[in-house]
């Protein structure tokens, strides 16, 4: 923990930077997670498609 | 960003024009008695920036408080305004109120992005603090100051995606319980078992078990791979099998289906208890129903207004005029208020939505098993109808699932109603189904081949399916994991992060409270944050009181210090938050202060402000005496309120400009009014002076002490000189004001004496030797002599720096 005071914006930012580094993490799941988050999409809706497709493609 | 001018027109209790000057973005200390006009001051910078005067929005007055801006005075074809330059001259803007239509409007006169930029990230930003604001935060709720410091560090936009990875994991979770993989994967083992009597968990059991089930038919092909077990049953299916395997096939996925439903009916069972349970404890509480059917449409109003749908200063329901920020904030607070019953209400929702997932699952399942092959038979018609009873049972369960309101409490089904289901009779059918299937092998027994590949067939089945449905429930456990290891992470991120702000901005409320409040028993203010269940719920703070941790400070501290508290909590904000600009406005804020601590913040703000632009108000005489004679020599601006009922409020010229206009005057030849003005100007001078003199005066109640005349002062600091044998007692000067004709008496401000310019030059000479003779001529300096500076060993009066100093008795 750094002691930077950190705006909601720079915390969600780095959060999302460092995602890919969260151990143990399927990277497909964190690449379409940030990708939607940049494309400013994160909603309930887009994240539950996109874990359906993700899953539909893999148990195919 | 500071400001270097403020120029505020027909605004409030100002008629007229005030103009201050801030040369470079000095400081100002302004006094002025309650109703002199110093708060129109910070009405004017507040409706600056955010466009609204908070203490001015009510419903009497109207939206924003803007019907009460403009001053009374103002005809209505003429702007009010308020114009402010800055350090950076590009965002110079004047803001305007006018009339428009009959309707007041407002705009701003600089339309640039980087001015539009400047003010959005002010609104940001806290400026302003008026007394009666000081306990704010401190009687927030825990909820409020947490969304108070969400909302100003922009932590609702974390707060919202925390929210749709925390719905992910749920939902993950409610379809991984749905869908029941183990209950389906025992099923289809127990098939397995039927035909083999063992469990296949893998690849090589069932390889082994194939193998061992075709070794009476001495193939030549080797079973290694699952396209090995299909060459070995298309070698061994004789056409003439088909139908009957397929047959049996249908059998087994209708048993199976039956199978299923008694698992299914357990859960589906288990979730309504839970559900019936939350929907009885809500339902009984009729004024929780009310409060719980008012969330939607609050919410909903909510989600308008912030969409900026209805724009209008109005009630978007009732069309009452009402300001959209105060409705916005109203809707939010009583939503919050719901929150509580809301989350309950998801819970029993969430029950209601796994139960009806259950039905949906078994019912698919069963309409599939109605279409099997097996349920066509003519002598099976009994058991398709008997099966679609139990479907249309499931379905009827579904349909009043889906329509319980809470407007009909009494119709709800009680768990034990809510759907009954005679196993013993599905049992029934599955032995009559199971014997149907067996008919078919039985007529064949003798045929080895036959016997083989119909239980290949179905081992082949129930294995790929396991095989699948294993695959499937390792991708969705995966999928759970990952997101509730992403959730984890983010909730760690947020607290981290909140953490860190809380405790860096109670390390200043802390160390600025015990400045002010030495050798109190008070220490270590902290925010801390609140969690429940997992959630952050809002902020407290606590503090040690007389060694011991306690929480709330309204609960042990006295107003005045909880008006402390509040500076301090300002201040803090101020040097956390402020990002923008560095200046901020306290606005009578030490009423309820003791002399001690009111020295102390002077201090305070002396020396931890140092660098912001500070704009003091103040209707405490002692302390602005206090503070003006600490800011002598810094960059501050010193001046009085002056309220004129017929011309509004305005401030006091300060003695700089003071001299320059005597000086442009006398340089112009013009006589009028300057003689008036070196007479006000000579008074405020021997004010100074005999103020840093501590020369004493006979006692008048209140205002008289301001009404002293020149001639009394000078009189009065002769004898002090005299007293203290300084050296400058009898300095020429002295007696040459005191002889003055132009010194006169108190009506000579409106004397009609006709005055010389050569007269008022030599008068004007007299007063600037005066003030030479008390003041320091260098240039950091230029202070006056003073008590303060008073050097008891040398026995000498000195100015700050000591280059001017005087011989004193003491």
């Amino acid at each position: 923990m750094t002691n930077k005071i950190k705006s909601g914006q720079e915390v969600l930012n780095e959060f999302f930077n460092e995602i890919s580094k969260i151990e143990v993490l399927d990277q497909e799941i964190a690449k379409v997670i940030v990708s939607l988050y940049r494309e400013d999409k994160l909603t309930n809706t887009n994240l539950s498609n996109e874990l359906t497709r993700i899953r539909e493609e893999k148990i195919r | 960003m500071k400001i270097k001018n403020i120029e505020i027109s027909s605004f409030r209790g100002i008629r007229y024009s005030l103009n201050l000057s801030l040369d470079s973005s000095k400081s100002v200390l302004i006094y002025g008695d309650n109703g002199s006009g110093k708060s129109s001051i910070t009405d004017a910078l507040e409706w600056f920036y955010d466009d609204k005067v908070e203490h001015l929005s009510k419903e009497e007055i109207g939206p924003k408080g803007i019907n009460a801006l403009r001053n009374i005075f103002l005809s209505d074809n003429e702007d009010a305004f308020v114009n402010l330059k800055f350090s950076n001259l590009r965002i110079d803007a004047r803001k305007r109120l006018f009339y428009k239509s009959l309707k007041l409007s407002s705009e701003y006169l600089n339309s640039t992005q980087e001015f539009n930029n400047y003010i959005s990230a002010s609104q940001k930003e806290n400026l302003i603090l008026r007394y009666k604001d000081l306990l704010r935060f401190i009687l927030f709720t825990k909820s409020e100051r947490l969304e108070e410091i969400s909302e100003i560090i922009g932590f609702s936009e974390v707060t919202k995606v925390k929210t749709v990875f925390k719905k992910a994991v749920n939902s993950l979770g409610k379809e991984l319980k749905i869908r029941n993989f183990d209950s389906q994967i025992n099923n289809k083992q127990t098939l397995i078992i039927e035909q083999v009597q063992q469990n296949i968990n893998n690849d090589d059991q069932y390889f082994n078990a194939v193998r061992e089930l075709i070794t009476p038919l001495k193939l030549s092909v080797e079973v290694k791979n699952v396209e090995s077990v299909d060459k070995v049953l298309q070698l061994i299916k004789k056409p003439e099998d088909e139908k009957a395997i397929r047959l049996q096939l249908s059998y087994e996925k209708v048993i199976e289906t039956l199978g299923n439903l008694k698992d299914s009916l357990q859960n589906i069972l288990s979730s309504y208890r839970e559900y019936y349970k939350r929907y009885q404890k809500i339902s009984k509480n009729v004024d929780k129903l009310k409060k719980i059917s008012l969330e939607k449409l609050l919410s909903e109003g909510l989600g308008i207004l912030e969409k900026d749908v209805f724009e209008d200063e109005k009630c978007p329901l009732c069309l009452q005029e009402k300001s959209r920020d105060e409705l916005i904030k109203e809707l939010k607070r009583r939503i919050e208020e719901l929150a509580v019953f809301k989350k309950e209400k998801d819970e029993m929702e969430e029950g209601r939505g796994i139960t009806q997932g259950f039905l949906q699952g078994i019912l698919s399942q069963i309409e599939v098993a109605l279409r099997e092959e097996c349920l066509l038979i003519k002598e099976n018609l009994e058991k398709k109808n008997e099966i679609e009873q139990i479907k249309n049972l499931l379905s009827n369960a579904l349909e009043r699932l889906k329509k319980y309101t809470f407007i009909a409490p009494e119709e709800i089904n009680k768990p034990e109603e809510f759907v009954y289901l005679d196993n013993s009779k599905v049992q029934q059918i599955v032995s009559i189904l199971k014997e149907s299937k067996g008919k078919i092998t039985t007529d064949r027994k003798e045929d080895l081949k036959f016997s083989i590949s119909n239980k290949l067939t179905l081992i082949r089945q129930s294995y790929m399916e396991i095989r699948s449905l294993k695959k499937e429930l390792e991708v969705f456990k995966n999928q759970l994991y990952a997101m509730e290891l992403i959730y984890d992470e983010f909730v760690k991120k947020q607290r981290d992060a909140l953490s860190t702000f809380l405790k860096a901005i109670s390390n200043d409320i802390n160390e600025f409270y015990l400045y002010m409040n030495k050798s109190e028993e008070v220490d270590e203010i902290e925010l801390i944050p609140l969690d429940k269940d997992d959630e952050l719920v809002g902020v407290t703070i606590q503090f040690k009181f007389h060694g011991n941790v306690v929480s709330p400070p309204d609960k042990y501290l006295s107003e005045s210090h909880l008006n402390c508290l509040g500076i301090c909590l300002f201040l803090s904000s101020v040097k956390a938050f402020n990002k923008v600009n560095k200046f901020f406005v306290l606005d009578d804020v030490i009423s309820s202060f003791d002399k001690a601590h009111r020295l102390r913040f002077a201090n305070l703000l002396m020396e931890k402000f140092s660098d912001y632009q500070i704009f003091l108000f103040t209707h405490e005489k002692d302390w602005f005496e206090y503070v003006a004679n600490m800011v002598k020599g810094r960059d501050w601006i010193v001046t009085k309120m002056i309220l004129d009922y017929s011309k509004g409020a305005s401030l006091e010229i300060p003695l700089t400009d003071f001299k320059k206009k005597i000086k442009n005057k006398l340089k112009m030849s013009e006589t009028s009014e300057v003689g008036n003005m070196i007479r006000k100007y000579l008074e405020r001078l021997l004010k100074e002076i005999c103020f840093n003199l501590e020369v004493k005066m006979r006692f008048f109640y209140n205002d008289q002490n301001e009404n002293r005349m020149s001639n009394e002062l000078l009189s009065e600091l002769r004898g002090e000189l005299k007293k203290r044998k300084c050296e400058i007692k009898d300095d020429p000067i002295l007696d040459r004001l005191s002889a003055s004709l132009f010194i006169g008496s108190r009506t000579s401000h409106d004397s009609s004496f006709n005055e010389s310019i050569s007269d008022l030059k030599v008068f004007y000479d007299d007063v600037f030797e005066l003030e030479n003779l008390f003041t320091c001529d260098e240039n950091e300096c230029q202070g006056q002599i003073s008590k303060q500076y008073y050097d008891p060993v040398k026995k000498l009066i000195r100015c700050k720096c000591g280059n001017k100093a005087y011989k004193w008795q003491e």
